[in-house]
């Protein structure tokens, strides 16, 4: 009863007691909390910050890979590339000769001709071998598939050789299907259309091979094929 | 004096009656954190938090009054406390040995100051302090204490049992008589 009256007067006590009130400096707590906000609201913003700033990055990369694509795609497997390169090689040899003897512009400009007209030669060849096909579509891009090519062998032949015979291996090419591929699709199917003609015929076949077996009644190609809708009774004789 | 009024406006983000409860109950939710925390500084924190907290999260709830609005409050002035002690593994269970209970006669009762009352809380052990405070003056039930302290029940009664009887033999020796008796 006793202790029961302590902890009443203890518990009363702390509740009202003000021996704190010296330490109390609300607005030193009160400039915690807004900090606090001020914090909350800045991380808030943080996360959208942290993706826009992720998004532009990933799409810049997006976007440099694939220029690097299409301007360091391989020339693979085609005779009129190769045929340009042949005839930039031609033009690497005269340009190798004219820097020799002086690096003038009059002798680059000349270069410059000489590898036009290499181009521009290796170009019609391969144009009389390959016929007319998308003559003028060709042409246009050959066009500038050749400009391309003088442009680098002409800032090669002012200095760096060997930089730009590797530069000139690597080009912007669009490489004439061939007209296989542009069939496969349809050869595959007919291809398919034939193998189900000959399943069908082979079906057909077995079926009017064992028409008198029992056994081949019980597959399911058979049950099928047999039309049982038509002939239940030959059927169930059989059994 | 704090009207539903201004809570509701403290529900919609107006500074302004935020800053009116917090100068309302600013001080009892520090005099409350300092019967937890003895760090004076720490107990600033720990309001700091807790007042942030009811004002990012009182829209969330609907006051029909204000008492269980305070009560609300406290409580989270209390797991304030709590998170603090428990960062700074304070909170220790206390094992002793049984004492014998000591019994406070009237005289000395009435004679304990608030200044007194509160020193002896406060130099409570963290864990004997904790637990008083929450049974005895907060109100809060066993069952309760455990949940909130990840304590077993009959942990909470010991604990409380040892601080009461370590509270009243700090009491009785704070009695001039007993302290005389004591040095004879």
């Amino acid at each position: 009863m006793q202790n029961e009256r302590l902890f009443k007067k203890i518990k009363d006590t702390a509740e009202n007691a003000s021996a704190v009130s010296g330490e109390w400096d609300p607005e030193r707590i009160w400039a915690k909390v807004e900090r606090r906000q001020k914090k909350q609201k800045f991380s808030l913003w943080r996360p959208y910050a942290a993706a826009s700033v992720t998004l532009i990055i990933g799409l810049s990369l997006w976007f440099l890979s694939k220029y690097k694509e299409n301007n360091l795609a391989v020339i693979k497997g085609s005779n009129l590339s190769k045929a340009i390169i042949k005839a930039n090689a031609v033009g690497d040899s005269i340009d190798l000769q004219g820097s020799v003897s002086d690096n003038s512009h009059k002798k680059l400009t000349a270069h410059h001709d000489l590898r036009n007209k290499a181009t521009h030669k290796a170009i019609r060849q391969m144009r009389a071998v390959t016929g007319n096909q998308n003559k003028d579509k060709t042409l246009a891009e050959d066009h500038v598939n050749a400009q391309v090519i003088d442009t680098a062998g002409y800032f090669a032949g002012a200095g760096n050789l060997i930089a730009s015979v590797e530069k000139e291996e690597v080009m912007e090419t669009n490489i004439p299907e061939l007209p296989h591929d542009t069939l496969t699709p349809l050869l595959q199917m007919f291809e398919h259309a034939k193998r189900v003609r000959e399943e069908r015929k082979m079906i057909v076949r077995l079926d009017d091979k064992n028409r008198s077996m029992d056994l081949w009644l019980f597959d399911h190609a058979a049950f099928v094929e047999h039309h049982l809708v038509n002939e239940p009774k030959l059927f169930l004789q059989k059994r | 004096m704090i009207t539903l009024a201004i809570i509701h406006e403290a529900q919609n983000k107006d500074v302004c009656a935020q800053r009116i409860l917090f100068d309302c109950y600013g001080k009892v939710f520090f005099r409350l954190a300092r019967r937890y925390i003895s760090d004076p500084v720490k107990a600033e924190d720990a309001v700091a938090e807790a007042v942030y907290i009811i004002f990012q999260k009182m829209h969330t709830c609907h006051f029909i009054a204000v008492p269980p609005f305070e009560m609300w409050m406290k409580r989270i002035v209390v797991n304030e406390c709590l998170k603090i002690l428990k960062k700074e593994k304070r909170f220790e269970i206390m094992i002793e040995t049984e004492e014998d209970p000591y019994y406070v006669d009237d005289a000395t009762i009435e004679n304990l100051s608030a200044e007194e009352i509160i020193k002896v809380i406060e130099e409570l052990p963290a864990g004997y302090r904790t637990i008083f405070n929450l049974y005895e003056i907060e109100g809060y039930t066993h069952s309760e204490i455990a949940e909130m302290l990840g304590i077993s029940p009959g942990t909470s009664k010991s604990q409380l049992s040892k601080a009461k009887s370590l509270l009243q033999k700090r009491i009785i020796e704070l009695d001039p008589v007993y302290a005389k008796r004591k040095v004879v």
